[in-house]
């Protein structure tokens, strides 16, 4: 028996954009829109019937600083739900929200309580008992670039927990918001640190103290895959604590390799992707999935699938497979990772245009100044004035795996019509 | 590598067709139009890199002749080791098999390092080409000519680059054009940048919100106010208009006061009173007219009971009145059941006697009961009946059998009859006979091949002899060396002697001679030792063959002697055999061939004949047989008939009755039994009913008597009991209804008292009445009742006047409080200040409807605000936008990226390769064009060739002939083939009539050319012209010319 529990989520990303296939599928446009809303109030759902005694909310609630009043009013009623039954909410801010575009109208359930951009100490009490003693700062502004862990200090033998929204032990994947080291942490002497901002679950540290990103609530790209949710959290004697991954996403995210090497024919395709169809349909513990196909290996079918045509036409026909399934599954794209069945070590000692070819991709590959060899090239694209806005100019390593696509696309003709 | 031959399993019109080896260097294939020279170059591609599938438009060249598509080449490497690679059409363009010189299995691998390329492309356009690939660089333009310059060294399809570049131009086109419209990155963008600014203008929303928010605010608390003014307002015009309401309940109570002031105290009077006065007189009127009905009801009673009088004796006799009653139903069915067996009973006796007249005049009732009819008896005569039937059919099949029997016997006879009785009837010794003719037949053959094998002997014998004969006088040669030494000496000697003399005397032409003579002698010398060793080598010969001879002389001697040891045996046997035949001439084939012959027709006789004679006596044994079968089966049919007949007698039964007939009779009697049976049942009915009838007659007949009834016959009978019972009933009925009468005037006079009764009981009670009152009389009496009404009615109505005052002032103070009031405001004032308020009422609720109205267009608005999707959509659409964008943007870099490796890897291919190959394909050029154009030129840094003249001026592609522009082409074939095989090895090259474009000279200079080429790869050249072959001829005789014809090879000789 735990003396109490808690929640701890992070990075909801209210009423988020879903970048995917939903333009023409009002079905589909419908649940996303509704997903991050849905996976949040599956929370409060769990969070009532496991009785917890707090929830913590380690920053990013909103997607953007444009963060809609629906998304604030959801947010808002969510929390007066868990207030109706006696639950605190510990909310700090993070570079999505920060405090400055909070918006000050809104009336907030009483045991609410939302860190200011100073550090606070609040004493969560149950029955006249000091459960936990938590810790928080929100960020003021988006670019907070302070390393605000050094902040928190434990104030007393009490169970204190340190809920902040920041890139601990440099996560490359991530900006680099409040830095902070793990030493950092374990220095401020917290026995849980409660964290957001990284959006797969991580646990740090599992002991003294227990550090912990829960993920965001709610995949919401084809690069935020699998289950999504919160952490369940007990404490219990001697500051015991005992962590349950809990899922409360509605949709999910799913990225399926299927090889193409044994394929021969397009009905070997089609089938092959109406297995995965409902292999992933059963999967999925009864949610609905938008999947990507990477397609790979290397097979006589690459030739059909090099033609755009050709994939978009099984696109659709899959498209039809997937939505057909219950719970459906909605394919994003189907992407060719695969090759074809060339020889290139072959090809590449022979002494003719192709050899040639495939031996310049290769010193391409390997130069160090691939993207200055290329500048002026791209300059056309990534210096136009409207497109550069939206663009980000490729590296290095983005530039060499699309010349290995260069390469296939050049020998997709080449070879092709010369084994003809 | 070069091709060592090929065999075609089915390739077009080839079928089972094989080439052997191919030379090294050029051989050229002679054949008409449509011989199948281009199917053998097609042949040679397909084993190489794979039959064409039906993508392609190359001729797959199904097996027209048969066999199975494909075959196989055998190819030779430097090494001079060979191997077979073998392939048919499948997946891929068929799996090849490579048998390597070690006669293990390999595949692609093993063809692909023995062509050093598996590139079908470079193959096709570079080494087997024809006229059509050779002329396909005439239609391409400046550009084009660099790609197929490019592929002509590249080894790729010509077409295949520029279409690469091509598309990779339009997916360009396509994607992105800075500064346009139509590309999709460009709309993608513009599209981004619509919804970036429809964005920014939606994002003012929050700020909105909190605005509207603090409105919101302001407003409630202005409704707020007016609402508690409105409450304010609303409680004093309630409570003027309470006054209001209160005023005339106020007068009517004042009034009512003094009303009752005025009124006769009255304390007590009778509830009710003039009520129950009217109620008490109304009762005795209604009691006075009740008696009068009923004294007229007891009049009319009393009226009517004397003509209720009837027989009342006819009751006394009522128990068997109903008795008879009850019975009378009864006695009429058997009146009617009585008369029906009258009628049934005659009838019935009458069909009696009439079955008894058909069983037979002596036959009685008695005897027809006594009858033994039972299952048995039945049983008896259908056994009876099985044997007779049993007994007849036996005897009739064997009397048919008999017949029978005795028409196979007199066949048999008359089968004997007809053959005639051979001489010899001893089959064994026929048999042994037959043998001896076979053995002698057999030795008669031996003896005639013995007899030419011996002929044989001696004339090989007598040939050898000869030969022997013959070596035996060749002469042997003996080597006489001593008259040649001598010869030679003195030749010696004497060339010693000129030597000397040549020196001594000086003079040179002894010392020619001298050399002369020496070299003479060294001829002679060799000569004669040639001859010599000549006839050494024939005396070898001789003897060798000598010994030969006199060993297989011996050999055949043998065998002679051996023929002739078995020819006395075989005259042997003949007289042995010829004895046991006793032959009286000498046996020969043909004698012996008849012999048997006969001998084998007498055995066949002689069977048929024994056959025969068996058949009659078996035959005659049967009808014999039979005819006792016959006796003893009709002596079983008479026993059993017999019996039959013994049968009917025990039963006093006809003798002619049948089984049939006797069973006929079993029913006929058994129905009489039924008959018989039934008369008794109807007759004993009768009797009981007669019995019946007699007891109900002796029960009527008293009451008979008593009313005076003599019936006669049964209808009578029943008549007379009708009427009694009628009679009977009548009387009954009217005693009842006098009694009834009697007990109603009974109950009428009772009435009537009890009526009298209840008038005086009421008179007295109104006289109560009128006394609790206060009056003396009715009128006094109704007088005061109502006084006492008047001031009960007052007195209720300042009770309900209070009660309301006190209610409606309630709220208000109280009733004192309010009748102060009332006391102090008159109405008028009430009436204007109730209308005071209402005005002011309206007027605050209409300021508060005008308040809330706009607070619910803020909230509204505030709804719409936090419901307001666009954002999200916006962004979400904004997103995906983004996605493609970069999804695109991908796309572009690749092409970028493509486009960028195309141009590079071109410039360092034009780099490294071309100048070699241009400069090996120039000195081709000079050869095939006989100097005319020196040398070819490729500008550095252009996309162009030109070839260099003789004055040293340029000539570029489009401003040559035809044929001299095919002459380049080939020219640059040749260059890259000479240095492709420096990296590679060499490949064969095969062309197909090529040369049809060049004049004379310049074909010739072309041979020239392939032949040169040949020295280091093997040719094979196709051709349907002769003259082609004869070109060929011509710069080397030595050139196989093989002639292909409809699928057939042969060497020319041209």
């Amino acid at each position: 028996m735990p003396l109490f529990s808690f929640i701890h989520i992070s990075d909801l990303h209210l009423d988020s954009p879903f970048s995917t296939i939903h333009q023409n599928n009002p079905d589909l446009a419908h649940t996303l829109r509704a997903a991050t809303f849905e996976a949040f109030h599956n929370i409060i759902e769990i969070g009532i019937e496991k009785k917890i005694d707090f929830l913590l909310i380690a920053g990013d609630v909103y997607d953007g600083a444009d963060r809609s009043l629906r998304a604030q009013i959801k947010f808002r009623d969510g929390l007066r739900k868990l207030d109706e039954a006696g639950i605190h909410s510990y909310i700090v801010h993070g570079n999505h929200d920060p405090l400055d575009k909070w918006s000050s109208r809104l009336e907030w359930p009483s045991r609410v309580h939302i860190f200011s951009d100073k550090i606070e100490t609040m004493d969560a009490i149950k029955d006249g008992h000091l459960l936990a003693r938590i810790q928080g700062i929100s960020y003021a502004t988006k670019n907070e670039t302070r390393n605000l862990a050094r902040l928190f200090k434990r104030t007393s033998s009490a169970f204190h927990i340190g809920l902040l929204h920041a890139n601990a032990g440099n996560d490359t994947g991530h900006e680099p918001y409040a830095p902070c080291t793990l030493n950092d942490l374990i220095r401020s002497e917290m026995d849980f640190w409660a964290l957001g901002h990284v959006h797969r679950r991580n646990l740090l540290s599992s002991d003294h103290p227990v550090i912990l990103y829960p993920g965001n609530t709610q995949g919401r790209n084809i690069r935020e895959t699998g289950e999504k949710g919160g952490y369940w959290i007990k404490v219990h004697e001697d500051n015991e604590v005992e962590m349950e991954f809990f899922e409360a996403d509605v949709v999910r995210w799913v990225v399926h390799e299927i090889p193409i090497n044994p394929m021969r024919t397009e009905q070997d395709l089609v089938e092959a992707l109406d297995k995965a169809c409902l292999d992933l349909s059963q999967s999925q513990s009864g949610r609905p999935s938008i999947v990507r196909i990477l397609l790979t290996g290397n097979g006589p079918m690459y030739g059909y699938l090099s033609d755009p045509n050709n994939l978009a036409g099984l696109h659709e026909t899959i498209v039809e497979m997937g939505a057909d399934h219950s719970p459906p599954v909605w394919i994003d794209r189907i992407k060719l990772n695969a090759g074809p069945q060339w020889d290139l070590n072959m090809l590449i000692n022979q002494q003719d245009f192709i050899g040639e070819l495939l031996r310049y991709s290769r010193e391409l590959y390997e130069a160090p100044d691939l993207h200055s060899r290329f500048q002026k090239d791209l300059a056309i694209l990534f210096g136009n004035t409207r497109a550069r806005r939206y663009l980000g100019i490729p590296d290095d390593r983005k530039l060499r795996s699309l010349l290995k696509k260069a390469e296939k696309m050049c020998l997709q003709v080449l070879c092709n019509e010369n084994t003809q | 590598m070069r091709i060592d031959g090929l065999h075609i399993d089915g390739f077009g019109l080839f079928h089972q067709f094989t080439i052997k080896g191919i030379s090294p260097r050029v051989t050229v294939f002679l054949g008409q139009n449509e011989s199948g020279k281009s199917t053998l170059l097609g042949f040679i591609r397909a084993i190489f890199f794979g039959f064409p599938d039906g993508r392609t438009n190359e001729n797959p060249y199904p097996p027209l002749a048969g066999g199975r598509h494909g075959g196989n080449i055998s190819l030779k490497n430097q090494q001079n080791e060979t191997y077979v690679v073998e392939r048919y059409p499948g997946h891929g363009g068929g799996k090849v098999d490579v048998l390597n010189p070690d006669h293990t299995h390999g595949g692609k691998e093993v063809l692909t390092a023995l062509l050093g390329t598996d590139n079908r492309a470079l193959f096709k356009h570079i080494y087997a080409f024809s006229l059509s690939e050779l002329q396909y660089f005439e239609s391409l333009n400046t550009d084009s000519v660099r790609e197929s310059l490019y592929s002509a060294g590249a080894g790729i399809d010509p077409k295949s680059l520029a279409s690469l570049k091509s598309m990779l131009e339009k997916k360009d086109a396509d994607l992105f054009k800075p500064g346009g419209n139509r590309p999709k990155i460009n709309q993608l963008t513009s599209r981004l940048s619509a919804i970036h600014r429809e964005m920014k203008d939606l994002q003012g929303a929050v700020a909105e919100y909190d605005e509207i928010k603090g409105q919101i605010v302001r407003f409630s608390r202005e409704i707020d106010a007016l609402e508690d003014r409105r409450t304010e307002v609303t409680l004093k015009l309630k409570k003027v208009e309470n006054l209001i309401d209160i005023q005339p309940d106020w007068s009517g109570l004042t009034t009512a006061q003094n009303r009752l002031k005025n009124l006769e105290p009255i304390e007590s009077f009778p509830l009710q009173g003039i009520m129950r006065l009217e109620g008490l007189y109304s009762r005795i009127e209604a009691l006075e007219l009740e008696r009068l009905t009923k004294q007229e009801e007891l009049q009319r009673q009393e009226s009517e009971l004397p003509s209720l009088s009837n027989d009342l004796d006819m009751l006394q006799y009522a128990e068997s009145i109903r008795r008879l009653q009850k019975d009378q139903g009864h006695y009429e069915a058997l009146i009617k059941d009585l008369l029906s067996l009258e009628q049934e009973i005659p009838l019935h006796e009458q069909k009696f006697n009439q079955d008894l007249t058909r069983l037979g005049p002596w036959w009685t009732e008695k005897q027809v009961e006594d009858f033994d009819l039972s299952i048995a008896a039945r049983e008896q005569v259908r056994h009876l009946r099985e044997r007779l039937e049993q007994a007849r059919f036996e005897a009739q099949r064997k009397k048919d059998s008999l017949e029978t029997v005795f028409l196979g016997k007199r066949e048999a006879e008359e089968r004997l009859e007809r053959l005639d009785e051979p001489s010899v009837k001893d089959h064994t010794r026929l048999l042994q006979s037959k043998g001896f003719c076979r053995e002698l037949r057999d030795i008669l053959l031996e003896e005639r091949l013995a007899k030419e094998a011996g002929r044989y002997l001696d004339e090989r014998l007598k040939d050898l002899e000869e030969e022997k004969k013959m070596i035996s006088e060749i002469p042997f040669y003996q080597e006489a060396k001593w008259p040649f030494r001598i010869i030679m000496g003195a030749w010696g000697i004497g060339v010693l002697f000129l030597f000397w003399f040549g020196r001594y005397t000086g003079i040179k032409w002894p010392l020619s001679a001298v050399v002369g003579s020496l070299m003479v002698g060294i001829a002679l010398w060799i000569i004669s030792a040639q001859i010599i060793k000549k006839n050494l080598r024939r005396n070898q010969v001789t003897q060798n063959r000598s010994f030969t001879l006199v060993t297989k002389i011996r050999e055949l001697e043998s065998k002679k002697n051996e023929a002739q040891t078995r020819m006395s045996q075989i005259q042997k046997q003949k007289t042995s055999l010829s004895t046991g035949l006793s032959l009286s001439e000498p046996p020969t084939t043909v004698l012996m061939e008849q012999m048997e012959q006969d001998f084998t027709d007498q055995m066949s006789q002689l069977l048929l004949w024994l056959d025969a004679r068996r058949d009659a006596a078996q035959t005659e044994k049967r009808y014999h047989e039979a005819q006792a079968d016959l006796k003893q089966a009709e002596s079983d049919a008479n026993h059993i008939r017999n019996a039959w007949l013994a049968w009917l007698e025990e039963r006093h039964l006809d003798q002619a009755l049948s089984p049939e007939g006797v069973l006929e009779t079993f029913s006929l009697i058994e129905s009489c039994k039924e008959q018989i049976k039934n008369l008794h049942l109807l007759k004993s009915r009768r009797n009981s009913l007669e019995a019946a009838k007699a007891e109900y007659l002796a029960f009527a007949e008293p009451l008979f008597e008593i009313y005076h009834k003599k019936p006669k016959t049964d209808h009578e009978t029943l008549h007379d009991v009708q009427d009694l019972i009628q009679y009977f009933t009548e009387s009954e009925k009217a005693s009842q209804k006098r009694q009834i009468l009697l007990n109603e005037i009974r109950s009428s006079r009772a009435s009537l008292d009890r009526i009298d009764e209840q008038i005086k009981r009421i008179k007295k009670e109104i006289q109560n009445l009128l006394s609790s009152g206060g009056a003396a009389n009715e009128d006094v009496f109704r007088k005061r009742a109502q006084t006492f009404q008047e001031r009960n009615e007052l007195m209720k109505d300042i009770r309900t006047y209070e009660d309301r005052i006190r209610r409606l002032s309630g709220k208000w103070g109280g009733m004192k409080k309010v009748i102060q009031e009332l006391l102090i405001f008159k109405m008028e004032d009430l009436e204007a200040q109730k209308m005071a308020y209402e005005k002011e009422l309206n007027e605050t609720e209409t300021a508060l409807e005008h308040l809330k109205q706009n607070r619910a267009g803020l909230d509204e608005r505030l709804r719409q605000l936090v419901n307001d999707e666009r954002i999200s959509l916006l962004r979400a659409e904004e997103e995906g936008l983004k996605e493609e964008l970069a999804s695109l943007s991908e796309e572009w870099i690749t092409v970028k990226l493509a486009q960028g490796l195309i141009k590079m890897a071109g410039a360092r291919f034009e780099k490294e390769r071309q100048p070699k190959v241009i400069s090996e394909a120039g000195r081709f050029f000079k050869q095939l064009t006989l100097g005319k154009y020196p040398s070819i030129v490729a500008p550095i840094g252009e996309d162009r060739i030109e070839v260099m003249c003789m004055d040293n001026s340029r000539k570029e592609i489009a401003h040559l002939s035809r044929g001299t522009a095919e002459q380049l082409y080939l020219s640059l074939r040749f260059g890259f083939i000479m240095e492709f095989s420096k990296r590679s090895g060499s490949l064969p090259i095969i062309m197909d009539e090529i040369l049809v474009n060049f004049d004379m000279d310049r074909a010739k200079a072309a041979v020239q050319s392939i032949v040169d080429l040949s020295r280091e790869h093997q040719v094979l050249y196709f051709t349907c012209h002769p003259m082609t072959a004869e070109l060929f001829k011509q710069v080397d005789p030595a050139i196989p010319i093989i002639e292909i014809s409809q699928g057939d090879v042969k060497r020319a000789c041209l």
